[in-house]
């Protein structure tokens, strides 16, 4: 027997057709204090961030954090085999030679920071291989800007509707996800 | 918008007492320290100071030919720096006068490494190189400048066109030149040492350095109440020029250490061992204080968005090229007897009031922003986050 405890997620969404628009409309919403599930663009705008209150993106973090691991490890490792676990004089420098390390541990670096930085994201936005399509619609992928509101509560269905309306947007309609 | 800068009577006072204080050092050095200190000394700050000119017109140059929009609302600057370019090619031209002083190749005889570089390494060709460089630069740079002005009187777009294609040459003609000028008139004090990698060092150096003084000259001309339309998004893109290219300095430095210390070759350790042993804390302090200290500074974000902290990072990099710079020249000049006094600080506080200066004059001559520059508008408009 199939148990669903999760309730449908019920969201309200609806186009603009330009840019200009899109942010007075988010600008609206932000003021009525609507929950925005996300907002889909065929290209960056610059300052819709702010404008919707995102939080700050913490993938930078997440690669300070892995650079720092891959360099640490990568200077740990060279160190403990060139001066513990085999020994070798090359080209006769000293066993625990600092410069010759230096470019594999940058490079180990941005090894780490970039693969961590990649699926960090992949993993925190839900994509990659086998992720949901989340493509509302085809005129996303090309030149509308989509807005997509919660409307967990009828209330606040309700009241998604008609602001998405009252700020000029089109084709406004309840998708359960 | 459409304010011109003034160039007030009390900037005057203060960069005649700035030149002032460098005329009085260059006179007391002359009387108390001997001549090849001083050469060096001019040589160092000629290089210093035409290299704030000629990054001021590679800063304009690289933005017209990538179409650059941001840059515009500042680009009056660097061309104002670029206004230094005739000045300093007639420092240059006194400094001929102290070439025995600090290249020894111009009278060494009987060298068998000097006699096989003597094709490329004697003075007439010397100055014969000195005189395209200077002309190829110049004329580039009057050209860059002069298109840039007109078009304030004229909103033809021809102007910005014509403009595109000096850029570019310009580009070209300065990629090749910069590394043959940083051979002739650094690298080859040491004449019998080479780095094939020293032409791009040298350019990173004095790219940062130039990026350095822009910043300083934005915030100052904020401080006295112009420019009020460059806000924190311009800033935030000269901090990521001074981050990326301090970072790129040290890519360089450590490229051409790690290749001489790997192969060890004595004909090219000589250099790094002369600078570790007789130089050893600044030699350690040029790597700190040119790297570390504006890579933490302005790593986070916000930070090249703050003036505060822009003006510590741009003044820090401002010193540690300098040391850059001196620590290639002087050990090649003077030995192990180089030091830090009255000639070196107060000839380099002399350069600073003739430079500011001439660009001042420069900046006073034409409006502060491109008015009619087709991106003017864009820049405006900028957002970096």
């Amino acid at each position: 027997m199939k148990n669903n405890i999760k309730e449908d997620k019920k969201l309200v969404s609806g186009y603009y057709e330009h840019p200009d628009d899109l942010i007075d409309a988010v600008r609206v919403i932000r003021e009525k204090e609507l929950p925005i599930e996300d907002i889909f663009t065929p290209f960056p705008i610059h300052g819709l961030d702010e404008i919707a209150g995102l939080r700050k993106s913490r993938i930078p973090t997440l690669g300070f954090i892995f650079g720092l691991i891959g360099s640490i490890s990568a200077f740990g490792f060279m160190t403990w085999v060139f001066t513990v676990d085999y020994p070798l004089i090359i080209g006769g420098k000293p066993y625990f030679s600092v410069p010759a390390f230096i470019p594999i541990t940058f490079e180990v670096t941005i090894l780490f920071a970039a693969l961590a930085m990649v699926f960090g994201f992949l993993i925190r936005s839900k994509l990659g291989m086998g992720a949901k399509n989340r493509i509302y619609d085809k005129k996303i992928t090309d030149d509308h800007f989509l807005v997509l509101l919660k409307g967990d509560s009828s209330t606040l269905l309700e009241s998604a509707k008609q602001v998405l309306s009252a700020t000029g947007a089109m084709d406004v309609k309840i998708i359960e996800d | 918008m459409d304010q011109t800068f003034e160039f007030k009577q009390k900037y005057k006072v203060v960069l005649a007492v700035l030149l002032g204080i460098g005329i009085l050092s260059l006179v007391y050095s002359i009387f108390s320290v001997e001549s090849g200190r001083i050469w060096a000394n001019v040589l160092l700050n000629n290089i210093y100071f035409l290299a704030f000119a000629l990054i001021g017109f590679v800063f304009i140059s690289v933005h017209i030919v990538g179409q650059a929009g941001w840059h515009t609302s500042i680009q009056r600057i660097p061309e104002a720096m670029g206004s230094f370019l005739p000045v300093a090619a007639v420092l240059m031209a006194i400094l001929l006068f102290g070439m025995h002083d600090i290249y020894h190749w111009t009278h060494e005889h009987h060298d068998p490494i000097l006699e096989g570089k003597a094709a490329y390494l004697n003075a007439p060709f010397f100055i014969i190189r000195m005189v395209i460089y200077f002309g190829g630069w110049i004329f580039f740079g009057w050209k860059l400048r002069s298109l840039s002005v007109k078009s304030d009187l004229d909103p033809d777009l021809k102007y910005f066109k014509k403009s595109i294609y000096y850029a570019g040459a310009f580009l070209v003609f300065f990629a090749i030149t910069s590394s043959t000028a940083s051979w002739d008139w650094i690298m080859s004090i040491d004449a019998h040492w080479y780095s094939t990698i020293f032409g791009w060092y040298i350019f990173i150096s004095i790219f940062v350095s130039g990026i350095a003084v822009i910043i300083l000259l934005v915030i100052f001309l904020q401080s006295q109440g112009y420019m009020s339309h460059v806000n924190k998004e311009h800033l935030h893109d000269l901090g990521k020029y001074l981050f990326g290219f301090s970072v790129f300095w040290m890519y360089l430095w450590f490229s051409q250490y790690m290749l001489i210390w790997y192969a060890n070759i004595p004909e090219e350790t000589v250099y790094f061992i002369q600078r570790i042993e007789e130089y050893n804390f600044l030699f350690y302090g040029n790597f700190l204080i040119n790297f570390f200290a504006p890579f933490l500074i302005l790593i986070h974000r916000k930070a090249p968005r703050l003036k505060r902290v822009m003006v510590i990072g741009a003044i820090i990099v401002f010193i540690g090229h300098w040391i850059d710079l001196y620590l290639a020249i002087m050990p090649g000049v003077l030995g192990d007897k180089a030091s830090i006094g009255i000639t070196e600080i107060g000839l380099t506080i002399g350069y600073v009031g003739l430079f500011l200066w001439v660009v001042f004059r420069s900046l006073a001559k034409a409006k502060l922003v491109p008015v009619n520059h087709p991106f003017f508008k864009e820049s405006l408009e900028y957002h970096n986050l």
